[in-house]
């Protein structure tokens, strides 16, 4: 059963043993972005964008734990997969946009291996409705792009 | 259950020894090719559709080798007429207990004496096949057009699948996928993938199904195409008015990682689509060529009538001086326009099916609004209504 808060904020899921909710407002959240979701020095919103698989928590890094540049090394070399580069946001304006970041890295809930180090995810689950999603992830974008690339590969 | 190469076992089969079968015509029908097409979805009843682009491919091999073989033994000659209409092959029979389609020649070749050009290029074609598995090499001696058709062969086939010759013999000759590939990568670090190309035909052969397309890089690329039926295609692509009107090829192409896409080996479709806006149609040239599996792995190719809606709308909105927006793709194949400040987001989704949403949000006034504007008018009111679309 989800946890109600006491300001009838979000209603979260309950943390599962091993899951440390991150609240330190001034460690980001990294995360990595398509080359096709990074255009003219703009990021997109599907950079927030849930996959079928992701179940609600979209994958990240934690910044105490892992480093723009460690994270797109892991994508890239270790996963094989393409990034444009490492973007990375507060959860000081996580929180503020009414959602959480939670590391899962030492859960039973983890990803399988390779997991990326420190992963992380943001939390999405306890948005039900389409426009509180679309205001959620408009909201991460504003940031996103605003904040500007944590780490860009040399070209 | 394998057998002792490894590969999985058949079960639906494309012959048939000839006391079963029928004839079909007043001459008569000689059972021909001892194919087999197994594994995959060969394996689960019925003969799939796509056994029969595999089987017509055959058909086209055996018209480009038996040509060859002609024209080798008739130097200076010209072909005899309809020779590829003497060696039509048609299915006459399925086979009780499953679906096994019976291949047979209607007519035999109308030319006085041996060889039965027909015979020789099912027999040449066995062996050549035999050589490729063996060797990972084409015959020396045969014309492009045949080059081209060996290629195709097994085109359709998934990694559990096999196209299998002298199948009902003692050593059946079996071509898989990857031997496909490792063939038509063969002297060369360019490997060989199915995907979308985009680009201006340049150039039309249509005797030897060659042509040239130029990308919107401006390299020409050589490609070839074995189904003659495609000429049509071609040709009107080849005549297409300006710069603005491109195709989007669905193809089999030679790519290395250094230089891209080094030659189109046979093409299965060609669309056309218009784009616009000159100053837009790099980037969207670019996303109308996305492979399936684009990301990643979940992405599907951009719909064309997407791209050619968002170049109009891109054109409506510089027609109102309004700032043109960032372009991306959607897993779904539709597109997506973005305009985003320090404290505001727009942005307008066009699916594949060219239904529009639009939303906008700024965080700074709180002022939110989401709309499913129908048409472009619509639309570039919505966008010149909210500041962030400003005006150039």
């Amino acid at each position: 059963m989800a946890e109600p808060s006491e300001d009838s904020g979000p209603v979260f899921e309950p943390l599962l043993p091993g899951e440390e909710l991150l609240e330190n407002p001034d460690e980001h959240y990294l995360r990595q972005c398509s080359p096709m979701h990074f255009s003219e020095g703009q990021v997109s919103q599907l950079l927030f964008r849930q996959s079928s698989q992701d179940g609600g928590k979209l994958s990240g890094s934690r910044s105490s734990k892992c480093t723009p540049e460690e994270a797109y090394e892991f994508r890239v070399n270790t996963l094989g997969k393409p990034s444009a580069g490492t973007w990375g946001i507060m959860v000081g304006d996580i929180v503020g946009a009414s959602s959480r970041v939670v590391d899962d890295s030492a859960s039973a809930s983890a990803p399988p291996p390779p997991i990326p180090p420190g992963h992380a995810y943001l939390d999405f689950r306890h948005v039900k409705a389409k426009a509180e999603e679309r205001r959620l992830r408009s909201t991460l974008t504003i940031i996103a792009n605003r904040s500007g690339p944590a780490f860009l590969p040399e070209e | 259950m394998a057998d002792s190469n490894g590969l999985p076992a058949s079960e639906a089969e494309v012959s048939v020894p000839p006391d079963t079968v029928q004839d079909m015509a007043q001459d008569a029908s000689t059972p021909y090719a001892d194919l087999k097409l197994s594994g995959g979805r060969f394996d689960h009843g019925g003969f799939p559709l796509a056994g029969m682009a595999e089987l017509a491919n055959y058909q086209r091999l055996l018209f480009a080798v038996a040509r060859d073989l002609w024209r080798q033994a008739n130097p200076g000659r010209r072909l005899p007429h309809h020779f590829d209409d003497k060696l039509n092959l048609s299915m006459t029979e399925f086979r009780t207990g499953s679906v096994v389609p019976v291949l047979a020649r209607n007519a035999s070749l109308d030319i006085p004496g041996p060889p039965d050009y027909g015979d020789l290029a099912v027999a040449y074609i066995e062996e050549a096949f035999a050589r490729i598995v063996r060797e990972n090499e084409l015959p020396a001696d045969i014309s492009d057009a045949a080059a081209v058709a060996f290629k195709k062969i097994g085109s359709s086939l998934d990694e559990h699948e096999l196209f299998q010759f002298r199948a009902s013999s003692e050593n059946p000759v079996k071509y898989s996928k990857k031997l496909r590939q490792r063939l038509l990568g063969h002297g060369s670090n360019a490997e060989s993938r199915d995907g979308l190309v985009v680009g201006q035909i340049r150039s039309l052969d249509s005797f030897d199904k060659k042509f040239i397309l130029r990308t919107s890089s401006g390299n020409d690329i050589e490609g070839s195409y074995a189904d003659a039926l495609l000429f049509e295609d071609l040709h009107e692509a080849h005549k297409l008015p300006d710069s603005r009107t491109l195709i989007r090829l669905a193809c089999t192409y030679l790519y290395d990682a250094e230089s891209g896409v080094q030659r189109i080996e046979d093409v299965d479709s060609v669309t056309p689509f218009t784009i616009d806006a000159a100053r837009l149609s790099e980037r969207l040239i670019a996303l109308a060529g996305l492979e399936n599996g684009w990301g990643d792995g979940e992405g599907q190719p951009v719909s064309l009538p997407t791209v050619e809606f968002v170049s109009k709308i891109w054109q409506a909105l510089e027609a109102q001086a309004i700032e043109t927006p960032a372009i991306f793709p959607t897993e779904e194949g539709g597109l997506q326009m973005e305009w985003v400040t320090d404290s505001a987001h727009l942005q307008v989704a066009v699916d594949p099916e060219v239904a529009l949403e639009a939303y906008f949000l700024d965080t700074g006034t709180g002022e939110e609004e989401f709309d499913e504007p129908e048409g472009i008018g619509k639309l570039v009111e919505f966008v010149g209504r909210h500041s962030l679309g400003g005006r150039t």
